[in-house]
């Protein structure tokens, strides 16, 4: 196949033929196929697709955050009146945001035992790696929705296993998804072990791409495993380690499905935890879907986006003193 | 009436901050509303005499579906010019969708409707009024009134809901209470609460339940309290915090869980498990509990007589007709139909509701041998209409499931935290 059709565009191109020249020395320019409107042509979907979903959707929502929605999509300017609710309201979004960073500090905490769970996968002759790495990764590739419904039900206070296995050790346990005291730590536990398998993988590519050179020459010198994590492993991670952060920290600002399903999805407004599990994300969520409150809804989102752009600037800002690029 | 929640929360999960933001919007300015817009499609070609026209039509829970296609089936051959296209859409998406389509100029042709939303639509313009077309007598008063605005009919009864009382009468037996019966006061439920509560482990006597449906705006009505009027609401009188302290009683005095109990385990769970000895639900539970692991002991009584009266809510499922069909005659005939004597006896045939045309409802009862079905019947001849807010749009949400949150979760007492409510209720009502 490759054989007739390289003879066909050879002939119409004038085209080196393969081994003649080294593809770098091709001449630019020439022909049809060279043309910048080629480009264009695989471009152009991923283009299209941004347009539609992100460009488009995100000018509609910066629109949106100065109309107030009717019942029946009638839209009214009303100026700044959503930022100036959402200032005289900040309360309610500071209180989100508390419990945004509460569950995002615990959440975040996924990252270093990745990092360590992808070294001991990443030791040579381990037996079984597949097996563990499909392990790991089976969480990633459940839907979130029925992680948060199982994990429900391993917390019921009445009925759930993780009760009775700390009643086996004479501990009393709670209704750990509906206590205000409870709520966060429980979803941000849950969302370390979904999370773990993404992580690890991506941290598994970066350790792989650390030259066994490095680890020689340590051990020549002397190093134990310790010291050698610490002092070889961690700085060539580091990239990895700021991108596997950075995507983190996006992912607990905007976290939602968690707390939703966890928390009892319809029945979420009656949970007696709730007021404690507000994240930003369900404020937005209230706001726009349970209450057609589309432009405020919309003001929040933003207020989220440029929260999530300052603290993504400010990691980059702050990765000079820790990531080492090679 | 309880829908499916899992739907909803997959397809947020999947949304993310800023394009969820947006899709609400969008959706009515591009074309995401597939039944609705092929039909107008088809509708816009010029309809001479005799020309073959499509309907649309719409309901959420998938379960009538069978029941509702049998009964088109035998409205396609009566009309033969007119083909009826029908949609499930899923609940969680159900309102966004219909109104969204609405605002766009378009959606389904005729469409099902429920007493909370309907003033919503009422109040808008968004549909077409029906009075004259059909006999409201042939319907319980209370299904009529849930779609009544302004002396206007706007919507053909399909099918209702009560309230009853389930209870287990293993549990009753085994504490030695005698089963509840018609006329039974509030005073004997408490003692029949009072005495199956811990009659085997873990065994309550019932679940206060915060769900206003199922309890307390039935126990509001009997204690001589009210919801709504057209100006103000009724949260913070006597008879409404009555009715409320009788529930929160319950988990004070360990009659009923917690409500992070309820939060954890839906107490309907517990019922037909035999962790409670009663348990007040809609019509809609009947078949699910004459099924559960205690179905053979489980019985339904009609509601307990309180200080003022043995009502309960009643909710209806209505269809209605969009202001914006282009076949209104065809569209209107078709709602008549699908609330008409004939409909009404198909659905009763499938037991998944009861079907509002009054002697209809024969088929639904024999479908539950097991418990007396017949008095979740009766208690519609007395029925109040499911209460609801004179405008509902912005912003009641979440003052009164807050409040209500509070006082089930005991951390607010309903002698203040109710009358604070009202008076946050009516801050609203008094904006519109």
């Amino acid at each position: 196949m490759s054989q007739s059709t390289e003879g066909g565009r050879g002939a119409a191109t004038r085209a080196p033929r393969r081994g003649q020249k080294g593809r770098g020395q091709t001449p630019r320019g020439r022909g049809p196929r060279q043309s910048p409107w080629w480009a264009l042509l695989f471009v152009g979907p991923v283009m299209v697709l941004f347009a539609v979903l992100f460009a488009y959707p995100f000018v509609r929502t910066v629109w949106l955050s100065f109309l107030q929605r009717g019942p029946f999509g009638g839209y009214k300017y009303i100026g700044l009146k959503n930022y100036r609710e959402l200032i005289s309201n900040s309360g309610d979004f500071l209180a989100a945001l508390g419990h945004t960073v509460e569950y995002s500090l615990i959440a975040l905490l996924g990252i270093p035992i990745a990092a360590v769970i992808a070294t001991l996968l990443n030791t040579k002759g381990l037996r079984g790696k597949s097996v563990y790495r499909t392990l790991y990764y089976l969480p990633v590739v459940t839907l979130p929705a029925v992680v948060g419904m199982v994990w429900r039900l391993i917390y019921n206070g009445d009925y759930g296993i993780l009760n009775q296995l700390l009643g086996i050790f004479g501990l009393s346990g709670r209704s750990w998804v509906s206590d205000p005291k409870t709520i966060i730590p429980a979803v941000a536990v849950v969302a370390i072990w979904a999370g773990l398998g993404t992580n690890i993988i991506i941290l598994l590519a970066g350790l792989q791409s650390i030259p066994e050179t490095l680890y020689e020459a340590a051990t020549l010198d002397g190093a134990g495993r310790v010291k050698t994590f610490l002092h070889v492993t961690l700085p060539l991670l580091s990239p990895t380690l700021f991108l596997v952060t950075v995507m983190g920290v996006i992912g607990c600002l905007q976290v939602f499905d968690l707390f939703y399903v966890m928390m009892g999805g319809g029945f979420v407004q009656t949970n007696p935890a709730g007021k404690a599990a507000t994240t930003i994300m369900t404020l937005f969520y209230q706001q726009g879907f349970g209450q057609n409150r589309f432009g405020y809804a919309a003001t929040i989102g933003l207020a989220l986006m440029v929260l999530i752009l300052a603290l993504t600037i400010l990691q980059f800002r702050l990765q000079r003193r820790w990531v080492h690029y090679e | 009436m309880r829908a499916p929640k899992l739907i909803g929360s997959i397809a947020i999960a999947s949304l993310l901050a800023l394009s969820a933001c947006s899709s609400g919007d969008s959706n009515s300015s591009t074309t995401s509303a597939p039944p609705a817009d092929t039909s107008s499609a088809a509708q816009s070609e010029p309809a001479a005499g005799g020309d073959q026209i499509t309907l649309t039509i719409s309901f959420w829970d998938p379960n009538y579906e069978p029941g509702f296609q049998a009964a088109i089936d035998l409205f396609e051959q009566a009309n033969p010019n007119v083909t009826v296209q029908y949609t499930t859409t899923p609940s969680s998406d159900y309102w966004t969708t219909v109104q969204t389509q609405i605002g766009a100029g378009a959606g389904f042709d005729v469409f099902a409707m429920n007493a909370p939303q309907f003033p919503t639509y009422a109040a808008n313009g968004a549909l077409l009024p029906l009075t004259g077309l059909f006999d409201t007598s042939n319907y319980p008063q209370a299904t009529i009134d849930i779609v009544t605005w302004d002396g206007e009919v706007y919507g053909v009864p399909n099918n209702y809901d009560t309230i009853g009382v389930y209870y287990n009468k293993r549990l009753f037996d085994l504490a030695g209470v005698e089963y509840p019966t018609a006329g039974w006061t509030w005073d004997d439920f408490k003692n029949a609460v009072a005495k199956t509560t811990g009659i085997e482990d873990g065994v309550y006597g019932t679940a206060s339940a915060p769900y206003g449906q199922m309890t307390y705006y039935n126990t509001i009505l009997q204690a001589g309290g009210y919801l709504f009027t057209q100006t103000d609401n009724g949260f913070g009188t006597q008879g409404a915090i009555d009715g409320v302290k009788l529930w929160t009683d319950f988990i004070d005095e360990g009659y009923s869980p917690t409500l992070q109990q309820i939060t954890d385990t839906w107490p309907g769970d517990s019922f037909g498990d035999g962790k409670l000895a009663m348990f007040w639900d809609g019509s809609w539970g009947a078949k699910t509990y004459a099924e559960s692991a205690q179905g053979e002991y489980i019985d339904v009584a009609p509601m307990p007589m309180g200080s003022a009266n043995d009502h309960c809510v009643l909710n209806g499922i209505s269809f209605v007709v969009n202001k914006n069909t282009p076949n209104a005659d065809a569209a209107k005939a078709l709602a008549v139909f699908m609330g008409s004597k004939e409909a009404a006896e198909i659905l009763a045939t499938y037991g998944v509701a009861i079907p509002s045309y009054n002697g209809t409802q024969q088929a639904w009862v024999d479908a539950l041998p097991s418990m007396d079905a017949q008095v979740l019947i009766d208690a519609a001849a007395t029925a109040d209409p499911y209460p609801v807010a004179p405008l509902r749009e912005m912003g009641y949400g979440t003052i009164e499931g807050d409040a209500i949150t509070a006082i089930f979760g005991r951390t607010a007492d309903p002698a203040t935290a109710m009358p604070e409510m009202a008076a946050a209720l009516q801050a609203v009502i008094d904006s519109e």
